[in-house]
């Protein structure tokens, strides 16, 4: 499903945001309107769609966030929102009030947490973040996005127990964004994630947290017994995949995912369904990755990538290769792509 | 010619002049609903409607269930908080309303916007001094040719349930105002053929209890035909393709707020377009049905 941004500024700064660029672009004032709200529900409605994943920015800066999230459960919609969870005392006070009654399932929040360490925040966001989680607690899964080698997750561990969080830990990579400048895992480095990641299996599987891995993952990095271990707590779900990520802007635009917001941006008003905006993105897709290949040379030749098991990593990578042809080569792939 | 709805405020002592009439009450407060209650059962009142004009948000209304027996006509300046509005949508839903808002406040049409996509029944007052035509004419737009199911808006709905291609479509009964089915009544007894003609000096045509002969009275003929004074200069309404739906309705405000004749003219397009896509619909109800 698309994410729909209700904002496109952040009260925080994470040194690997791949939205930095798109938000730094953007008017602070840009925020979604009431009518293109209305527009959306609807749009989704007659595409089939029942759950809106809301985004920003910081999606709770909006000043109707707790408005509009009663609006679209009104219209039956279940939602996720993804947040930092850094709220006003007096509207995340509002927002206990309103949704106290609303099932887990049909309104649940992804908090992206930063390791206190390496990523510091101040002690009032660190309260803030806190009085969210306790607020809302079954219904958060925690996020964690890694940019660093030597990252460590055990802080989640504790705030799951303290706040009685939903036992799964979203757990992302830091993608490049095509083009510019944040900080990101390096392809090379994949492997060593992984296996760091994989060390902290044994407390995992004690405090019985479960492992949600997003997307940009190659498979050929991972060991059989790690393989092994995802099967048994993902019940073999688990995609090594890199579709595209439908993300709607406030003023309706379109683009494949944040890492690429830069390229072949249309309008929700281009197209009749959700339906047509991912196939017209899986096409364009699919053209660049005959023409990129995957992040690793590897790719080429990989048997998981010819049988469909693996994308090859994420796109962003594979299109930062061509960093110094920039622009004139995604130019032309783009141009092919949409040219067919 | 059936019989006309009376409309006038609240007013114990009118009331047993007013016997066997139905009648559109303005109150003032609605816990005065249960008085009147009493009172209409009392003289063999039928109420038409009541209508309920007030400063504060809907959201800050207490609704009752016990309402349920009235039709209720709120006019209301806006939405207010959308969540705590929602808290009593179990109540609401249960009762006999539409909500009324006034073009004077900004947010008008996007409250309209969001209760109508809600399941809720709503109606715009247009006045033609305060009204923003281009976010009428989306509204409009919203009412008719969405695809999505949602409740009808007034008075576009009422447009395309009475429009005829070759008459003219007053949509004035929506506020009320429309003398072929509703004459005003004032606190004293004396009929008037508008709210606005209520508060004027000359603008009282009877008494009470000469109604039945209202349509006899040359005065009442004459309002109804008023539009005819269109056509005997060259106004730019007489030559307005929209004039068949307005019928001259913004005719002082013109000057001040032009592009009434742009949104009338969408409106008989959306109009026209609406009742063709209904007619396809209707078609398809004659095949076999599952």
């Amino acid at each position: 499903m698309p994410n729909v941004l209700f904002t496109q500024t952040c009260n925080r700064s994470c040194p690997y945001c791949f939205a930095k660029k798109h938000l730094s672009d953007s008017a602070p004032s840009d925020i979604i309107s009431w009518e293109n709200l209305i527009y959306l529900a609807d749009f989704f409605t007659t595409s089939g769609e029942k759950r809106f994943q809301i985004l920003g920015g910081e999606p709770t800066l909006h000043p109707d966030f707790n408005d509009m999230i009663a609006y679209l459960l009104e219209r039956g919609f279940g939602i996720n929102v993804f947040t930092n969870g850094i709220m006003s005392d007096d509207k995340l006070r509002e927002a206990g009030n309103i949704f106290s009654g609303i099932p887990p399932d049909r309104l649940s929040f992804t908090i992206n947490l930063n390791e206190p360490k390496s990523t510091p925040q101040s002690l009032s966001e660190t309260e803030s973040i806190k009085r969210f989680l306790g607020t809302f607690c079954e219904r958060i899964t925690p996020g964690f996005n890694i940019y660093r080698l030597d990252f460590d997750i055990s802080f989640i561990f504790q705030y799951i127990n303290e706040y009685g969080l939903n036992r799964t830990i979203r757990v992302g990579l830091a993608h490049p964004i095509a083009g510019k400048k944040n900080k990101f895992i390096q392809p090379g480095d994949i492997k060593k994630i992984i296996d760091r990641f994989y060390s902290f299996v044994p407390v995992m599987e004690r405090l019985r947290i479960k492992p949600g891995l997003d997307c940009g993952f190659p498979l050929c990095r991972f060991s059989d017994e790690q393989l092994g271990w995802l099967y048994r707590n993902t019940g073999g779900h688990y995609d090594f995949g890199c579709a595209p990520v439908i993300d709607i802007g406030p003023d309706m635009s379109l683009w494949p995912c944040f890492p690429l917001s830069d390229f072949h941006k249309k309008s929700v008003f281009d197209f009749n369904s959700i339906r047509e905006i991912f196939d017209y993105y899986e096409d364009i897709h699919r053209k660049i990755r005959v023409e990129s290949g995957g992040i690793y040379e590897e790719c080429d030749n990989c048997k998981y990538r010819e049988e469909d098991l693996c994308k090859g990593g994420c796109q962003a990578h594979s299109l930062n290769r061509f960093l110094n042809e920039y622009p004139v080569r995604m130019k032309e792939i783009y141009q092919f792509a949409s040219n067919g | 010619m059936a019989e006309h709805f009376l409309v006038c405020d609240y007013n114990p002592k009118i009331l047993k002049r007013i016997r066997d009439r139905s009648v559109v009450f303005f109150l003032d407060s609605l816990s005065k609903l249960y008085d009147l209650e009493s009172d209409a059962r009392d003289h063999h009142i039928h109420i038409h409607c009541v209508i309920y004009e007030t400063k504060k948000s809907l959201s800050d209304i207490i609704y009752k269930p016990e309402w349920s027996k009235f039709p209720i006509a709120i006019v209301s300046p806006s939405l207010g908080r959308l969540s705590s509005f929602l808290k009593m949508a179990s109540v609401i839903k249960k009762l006999n309303i539409r909500f009324y808002f006034r073009t004077d406040y900004e947010n008008c049409y996007r409250d309209i916007r969001i209760l109508s996509s809600l399941g809720y029944y709503c109606a715009v007052i247009i006045n033609g001094k305060t009204v923003n035509w281009e976010e009428l004419t989306d509204l409009m737009t919203y009412a008719l040719l969405n695809v999505v199911n949602h409740r009808e808006i007034l008075p576009f709905s009422y447009v395309t349930r009475y429009y005829h291609p070759q008459n003219r479509t007053d949509y004035g009964a929506v506020y009320f105002d429309d003398a072929s089915r509703y004459i005003h009544l004032t606190g004293e007894g004396m009929l008037a053929l508008s709210r606005k003609q209520m508060n004027s000096v000359n603008g009282i045509l009877l008494e009470l209890d000469k109604l039945d002969r209202i349509t006899q009275e040359k005065a009442y003929k004459e309002y109804l035909y008023r539009w005819q004074e269109f056509f005997l200069e060259p106004t730019p309404c007489a030559c307005c393709k929209g004039w068949r739906i307005c019928l001259g309705k913004y005719a002082d405000t013109i000057k001040d707020n032009p592009g009434c004749r742009d949104f009338f003219s969408e409106f008989l397009e959306a109009v026209d377009l609406h009742l063709k896509k209904r007619e396809n619909t209707t078609k398809e109800e004659f095949i076999w049905q599952p």
